[in-house]
């Protein structure tokens, strides 16, 4: 069992949530996304990010619009969908219960 | 100094260079055959595109015209490597990308394509063959099976070479063989293609409609060469396959002029008549299956090799089955030539009688036949010669050695000439073959009856033996035939057809067209028609 591994699997898992969640706050476009997760030490790199915002938009979880850019490419914003504000919720209650439970297991394991 | 190369990222040029280049195309093309086969694929690359598109712009900001190789680097340390792309988080599948790939195969699900890495014309058969786990070759002989028998492979492939796609980027190829698509395999196989060729993968985006059409019509013709190259190679087959059945029936089949069976002659028989010795005859032999077997050889050899697309090339056999066939033309026309030869000088024998001039009408008959059935009707080129030739504890006996002829005679009483006819190697030879013919014949009265057969010494062998008896008719008298003359060759008297002569006589014939007695008188002969 490798340590890195299992960071990076725990990492991974809370990634999808994390993401909607700063996009529940507001419009962002990737960069934007990648810098408060990077803050956070959540995400190293950026490749990561784009398969994934790719699979929350196949999923109807996000939208984005077009924006011409001073220095590259146009940008691509994203917001949350209807669908995704609920999904956002839904995941927001579970992880409340989730970091419960794991409160209370790791404080019973370190008595 | 460095060679720099333009580039279009995102819709924005770059001036990059060219190693640097060579770096991102590969990282680019590592991270395409990642996410090649998902939904989105396309997307997911065009974003990251335009991210590095804006990064580059970043670096070039501050005067900076050309990007480096060092930028590269830097971007892709900030994008990550292709294998921190994949968000799938199955626990396995981070296992294999830390590289404790204890199981590289089979994990994934197989998907077919078409192999261009292995093709004859399409690559459909060893797609198929990845998919199932066979080897290719039994499926192209199935395929060309059902293309002979019923001309449906023929559809079948142009439908499926449609219908299934090729096999292009690294992960479709892994996935053709249903290896696990992760970096460790893509590395792999990335690797085993050469730098150029990743390069070219990234261009193909880029490539024209009608480049595109070139290559197809291209593709179209190089398989049209290759289809009629496989076709020579199964005619190459059937042709050989042919011949060794024509060459087996001719063995075997029971109106075959080799046939052995009771009646005919042995090898050895006739190795003694008509080779005149060992050596000939072996010459012959061995020459002419030389002759026969090294080209059926090649004609399978040849097919073998073009339908395997050169697979079982046996370095050598070419040259020395020419040599062999050049060995077989010696020895046969050796062989041959020695045994002609034996024939080549003519010989003959005479021997002249004659009726008494009072003999108006002379009588031709044959000797009761005791050796073949008396009766047989020997006319015909279709009677088997075993039917008319025998072998003896030192005779050779010719049923069909006789033959009958009619002249005219200037003096006024019939004349009649035997004459013995022979080959041999050498003009005396051939005499004393002839003279060695024993054939029985007698004049008595106005009868003439002769044998229906020859006997020739066994060891004079066969030499073309023959005797012909010429009839030569005074003018105003006649000849008649009896009908058993029908049996030997009557030269200048046709049988079985129906003819006229000037005066209006008729001949007589039987239902079966064969004449029961013939008459003839000197003078009308000269003129007769069919």
């Amino acid at each position: 069992m490798n340590i890195e591994n299992t960071k990076a699997q725990m990492r991974k898992g809370i990634l999808e949530y994390c993401i909607l969640s700063i996009l529940g706050n507001r419009e962002a476009y990737p960069s934007d996304i990648l810098s408060e997760l990077k803050e956070s030490k959540l995400l190293v790199v950026e490749g990561t990010l784009y398969p994934l915002l790719t699979r929350l938009k196949n999923a109807g979880l996000l939208t984005y619009r077009w924006e011409e850019s001073t220095s590259g490419p146009p940008r691509k914003y994203y917001k949350l969908t209807t669908v995704g504000e609920s999904f956002l919720d839904e995941l927001t209650n579970s992880w409340k219960e989730l970091n419960k439970a794991v409160l209370t297991i790791t404080k019973k394991a370190t008595k | 100094m460095n060679k720099t190369v333009t580039v279009n990222i995102s819709g924005f040029v770059f001036y990059i260079e060219e190693n640097a280049y060579a770096v991102l195309a590969t990282y680019l093309n590592r991270i395409k055959a990642i996410f090649q086969s998902d939904e989105g694929g396309d997307e997911i690359l065009n974003d990251v595109e335009a991210r590095i598109a804006e990064l580059f712009h970043e670096k070039l900001a501050d005067k900076k015209e050309v990007v480096t190789i060092k930028d590269v680097e830097q971007v892709i340390q900030v994008m990550g490597k292709p294998e921190d792309y994949t968000d799938d988080t199955s626990f396995e599948n981070a296992q294999h990308s830390s590289g404790s790939s204890s199981h590289n195969y089979t994990n994934e699900k197989r998907k077919i394509y078409r192999d261009p890495d292995d093709k004859v014309l399409g690559g459909v058969c060893s797609g198929f063959g990845h998919y199932f786990d066979i080897d290719p070759i039994i499926l192209r002989i199935a395929l060309l099976l059902l293309l002979v028998f019923g001309g449906t492979g023929f559809f079948l492939y142009i439908i499926l070479w449609i219908v299934i796609p090729k096999a292009e980027t690294t992960s479709e190829k892994l996935r053709m063989h249903g290896e696990k698509i992760n970096v460790e395999s893509i590395k792999k196989k990335v690797t085993d293609f050469s730098n150029s060729a990743s390069v070219t993968n990234t261009n193909r985006r880029a490539r024209s409609f009608i480049d595109r059409l070139l290559e197809l019509l291209g593709t179209i013709f190089g398989a049209l060469g290759r289809i009629i190259l496989k076709l020579i190679g199964v005619f190459f087959g059937v042709l050989a396959i042919g011949l060794l059945i024509g060459l087996v029936a001719a063995l075997l089949s029971p109106d075959s002029e080799l046939n052995i069976n009771d009646n005919s002659f042995s090898l050895a028989e006739i190795r003694e008549m008509i080779f005149h010795g060992n050596a000939n005859f072996f010459l012959s032999i061995i020459g002419v299956t030389l002759l026969i077997l090294t080209p059926i050889i090649g004609l399978i050899y040849g097919a073998i090799r073009i339908l395997s697309g050169n697979k079982y090339a046996a370095r050598g056999l070419g040259t020395s089955l020419i040599i062999l066939f050049i060995i077989g033309i010696f020895t046969a026309s050796t062989g041959i030539i020695r045994t002609v030869h034996g024939y080549h000088e003519d010989g003959t024998s005479e021997e002249i009688m004659s009726s008494g001039s009072d003999t108006e009408n002379l009588h031709v008959m044959l000797l009761p036949d005791d050796e073949f059935h008396s009766n047989l009707n020997l006319d015909g080129q279709h009677t088997p010669y075993w039917e008319v030739m025998k072998l003896t504890e030192n005779q050779f006996i010719n049923g069909q050695g006789v033959s009958f002829e009619i002249g005219d005679s200037k003096s006024d009483d019939f004349k009649i000439k035997i004459i013995k006819e022979s080959q041999g190697g050498k003009s005396l030879e051939a005499i004393n073959f002839a003279e060695n013919i024993s054939f029985y014949s007698e004049l008595r009265g106005d009868t003439l009856r002769l044998s229906p057969y020859i006997r020739i010494p066994r060891e004079d062998g066969y030499r073309s033996q023959r005797v012909e008896i010429v009839v030569y008719v005074p003018e105003g008298k006649r000849v008649t035939l009896d009908k058993n003359t029908s049996r030997i060759q009557l030269n200048n008297v046709k049988k079985g057809k129906s003819y006229i002569f000037e005066d209006g006589y008729k001949l007589h014939y039987d239902e079966n067209y064969v004449p029961k007695s013939i008459e003839i008188e000197s003078d009308s002969l000269k003129n007769y028609k069919l």
